[in-house]
């Protein structure tokens, strides 16, 4: 008996303990296959990313509210898309895109480099939206580093790509300055440019270590009228060097190709650089200031009253326009350097081949010029004082209608810019294995009053342009209907774009920028994907084109 | 209830061994700065001699490695200023604009500014170990040819190699070589100073300077890559 129960007690046990077994497999199996059989092709992708610093307003561009025609909103007066016929009021309005409602902008027409228009729409093939996530903690900083490296010890997007390039420069990043989510898990540095003035030519500055230099030439002659012996008695260094330690072979191979660059030279970069300025200097400063937009710039949007509606942040100060201008007057000498430049240094780095990480940062155009009655905090002023500005892009006292002017003249430029990029992307047949990234810090929280936006980091946003994507949109992630949670919600109610669980598969989860980043990964054809255990990707490839697998809805 | 007993046992151990065997999975998965390549995931932990091209990279100099020997070569003792100072703003000048292909890591927290990561936050975490590239080597390679073309500095260090002799023979070209590569072993030591005569020899034929055969000699030994290897 005694025998036979320890026989049943074994028994037990190992069918207990092998009964745990299969739930254990399984779970290292679901933690293996979530971090690893996200493989659908080699990795041989690029990166481009633009970060808004700051983080404007995207309503009126890719931060939809609205997305099906059966889906109601709760209206907040800060989200407004398009003016009113007489340009006293705003709304909420959006067109149908393939399926999709989109905001009014996305009917407009844009510049195109021959000079002509092109529906701003073409966009919108390859567009995947995410939306309604966060991190539930404020910050420009540390939100715009998750956006990149949602948990720093595991790397940054860009740093991945950048990892696995063979490219001359791997990566590049232009005025991203300290708030950088760069990462690299292999310790590989960047080239990092800084915003420049106009007429600062950045490949000089990119491609410097290349480059010919002037007070070397006459060693360079020197050596190039006996390159063959030089060449011949270092070839005996190399001979010797490389039969004592076989590893300096990738030294030689890297300087025989750093000796080869410098021997040719590289392209007339003065040439090729403003070449790609002019271009996109047209493009995107023509379609800022174009007058003839319907629902936007096309009448004029004469300033009604001195309410928080029309409050323009200048600098520090929040002024009132004077009752009686034209609001469109603020637009009317914009510029924006840093798009211009970010466009041009990514078409010449992608188009050239020289680096698979691209990091672009962006801000507010400049130039902007206004007539003011007073100042919302220091009071009237005797008479209309005219004052230049930048854009703001952290719109805390931006009013309703200057938000949405500012906002849609400068996603129209945006969108005119990247639709160019993207036609140089498919013409090198580069563009099926690239994603452009548009990042920033969070979403915008909408004031009730109409008078400003403040820091949604709970209400976060990000869209990819990806060849990836065929066929039209895709929004991803579940926002609230109505209002926000926890102490703020009497400020900003209505449908804000406020994270709500979202659907995946039967599972409710809360989004954060580790799903948002897991996606992107998927995107560029990561094999491994890092931040899978901790946020699965909200896409997948199924017949060549990009899915959902989640939900993207108002509850 | 004895059997329950043990039944309870046998599965508390069960649970706690997997417990275990969790934790020691995923632990120290994140450290930075192991020598690792790319994407690596908690139970994907590589083992290191694995670690692709890991065996294909010798171990070189960072750049206060390189600023050294550059020092050594073309500066001394009897330098003034001025020359010391030129030098350093150009070395400096090289690495500031490429602080990410000269490797080692720098903080800025700690130092109070980004002068050794040339200013970039984003090369705050560069690799410990610097790492070849071709940007490298061509940043390197121009840093070879300014020092040469400066009459200045080549004549220092021309002045630690030649003899009474103005022109190179095989004991001042043996000396340069040694300038750069101070523990070359004798066979490849002659092999190099053969094929450097040689060098100078139709340099000579074709007419170029003394000084010029001299550039040329400091720069051939100059743009090989091996002397950064440690």
């Amino acid at each position: 008996m005694n025998q036979s129960r320890r026989r049943l007690l074994q028994t037990l046990g190992a069918t207990t303990a092998f009964g745990m077994l299969p739930p254990v497999e399984k779970l290292v199996r679901a933690i293996l296959s979530d971090g690893l059989a996200y493989a659908d092709s080699s990795f041989a992708s690029t990166y481009i990313a633009f970060s808004l610093f700051a983080a404007p307003n995207r309503w009126l561009f890719d931060h939809w509210m609205k997305t099906k025609p059966s889906e109601a909103i709760v209206p907040n007066p800060m989200i407004v898309t398009r003016f009113s016929d007489d340009g006293k009021s705003a709304e909420y309005a959006t067109v149908d895109y393939k399926g999709i409602e989109v905001p009014f902008l996305w009917n407009s027409k844009v510049k195109s480099a021959s000079g002509g228009l092109r529906p701003m729409s073409d966009l919108l093939d390859h567009m995947v939206v995410f939306r309604g996530y966060g991190t539930g903690v404020d910050g420009h900083a540390s939100n715009h580093i998750r956006q990149y490296a949602p948990i720093p010890s595991l790397g940054s997007i860009t740093g991945y790509v950048s990892d696995e390039s063979n490219l001359l420069l791997r990566g590049v990043q232009y005025g991203v300055g300290s708030v950088t989510g760069y990462r690299s898990m292999a310790g590989n540095g960047i080239t990092s440019l800084s915003h420049s003035a106009a007429q600062v030519n950045l490949l000089n500055n990119l491609l410097r270590p290349f480059t010919s230099r002037p007070e070397l030439q006459r060693t360079e002659s020197l050596r190039a009228r006996h390159e063959f012996l030089i060449e011949r008695a270092a070839n005996v260094f190399k001979a010797a060097a490389e039969s004592q330690d076989k590893r300096i072979k990738s030294m030689h191979q890297d300087q025989g190709s750093a000796l080869k660059r410098l021997r040719d030279g590289v392209e007339d970069l003065n040439a090729s650089w403003s070449g790609l300025f002019q271009k996109y200097w047209n493009i995107v400063t023509d379609t800022y200031r174009d007058l003839s937009v319907q629902g936007l710039t096309a009448v004029p949007l004469v300033v009604q009253d001195e309410s928080g509606r029309y409050w323009v942040m200048v600098g520090a100060d929040t002024l009132r326009p004077t009752v009686g201008s034209d609001l469109r007057g603020l637009i009317s000498n914009g510029e924006i350097l840093t798009l211009v430049q970010g466009l041009a240094l990514a078409e010449f780095v992608a188009s050239r081949k020289l680096a698979s990480g691209i990091e672009i940062g962006l801000s507010g155009p400049t130039g902007l010029r206004g007539q003011f009655s007073s100042d919302v905090n220091k009071g009237g002023y005797e008479s209309p004082r005219q004052r230049s500005f930048s854009m703001n892009f952290d719109e805390h006292t931006q009013g309703q209608m200057t938000s949405l002017l500012l906002g849609g003249c400068y996603y129209r430029a945006l969108a005119a810019g990247v639709l160019e990029l993207v036609d140089q992307l498919k013409s090198l047949d580069l563009f099926s294995r690239t994603v452009l990234h548009f990042v920033q810090e969070f979403g915008r929280a909408p004031r009730n009053t109409a008078n400003g936006s403040d820091h949604s980091f709970d209400g976060m946003i990000a869209s990819a342009i990806t060849g990836r994507r065929q066929g039209g949109p895709l929004v991803i992630g579940n926002i609230k209907r109505d209002g926000t949670n926890g102490a703020y919600a009497a400020y900003y109610s209505g449908t804000i774009g406020y994270k709500a669980p979202t659907q995946i598969g039967s599972q409710s989860v809360v989004l954060t920028p580790a799903h948002v980043a897991s996606s992107v990964a998927m995107l560029l054809g990561f094999t491994q994907i890092p931040w899978a255990n901790t946020a699965q990707p909200l896409v997948k490839i199924e017949n060549s084109n990009v899915v959902a697998i989640a939900s993207g809805d108002i509850v | 209830m004895k059997i329950f007993r043990q039944y309870f046992l046998i599965n508390f151990f069960a649970l706690v061994g997997f417990v275990v065997l969790l934790v020691l999975g995923f632990q120290n998965c994140s450290a930075r700065h192991e020598i690792t390549k790319s994407i690596n995931l908690p139970l994907n932990h590589p083992p290191l001699e694995s670690v692709d091209g890991l065996e294909a990279r010798p171990p070189i100099g960072d750049r206060d490695y390189v600023e050294s020997v550059f020092k050594d070569v073309f500066l001394s003792s009897d330098s003034a200023l001025s020359e010391i100072q030129a030098v350093e703003y150009y070395l400096n000048s090289e690495f500031l604009y490429s602080a990410h292909l000269w490797g080692r890591p720098c903080d800025p927290y700690e130092s109070g500014d980004l002068s050794l990561c040339g200013y970039v936050y984003a090369n705050a975490d560069l690799d410990m170990a610097a790492r070849t590239s071709s940007g490298r080597e061509a940043s390197r390679l121009q840093l070879c040819r300014w020092m040469v073309t400066n009459d200045t500095l080549l004549n220092r260090a021309k002045a630690k190699v030649a003899d009474n002799d103005p022109t190179p023979n095989a004991d001042s070209v043996s000396k340069v070589v040694k300038l750069f590569y101070p523990a070359l072993e004798e066979t490849p030591l002659a092999s190099a100073i053969a094929a450097l005569l040689d060098l100078d020899r139709a340099m000579a034929r074709a007419n170029e300077s003394v000084v010029d055969r001299w550039r040329i000699l400091f720069l051939t030994v100059c743009e090989t890559p091996g002397w950064v290897v440690l």
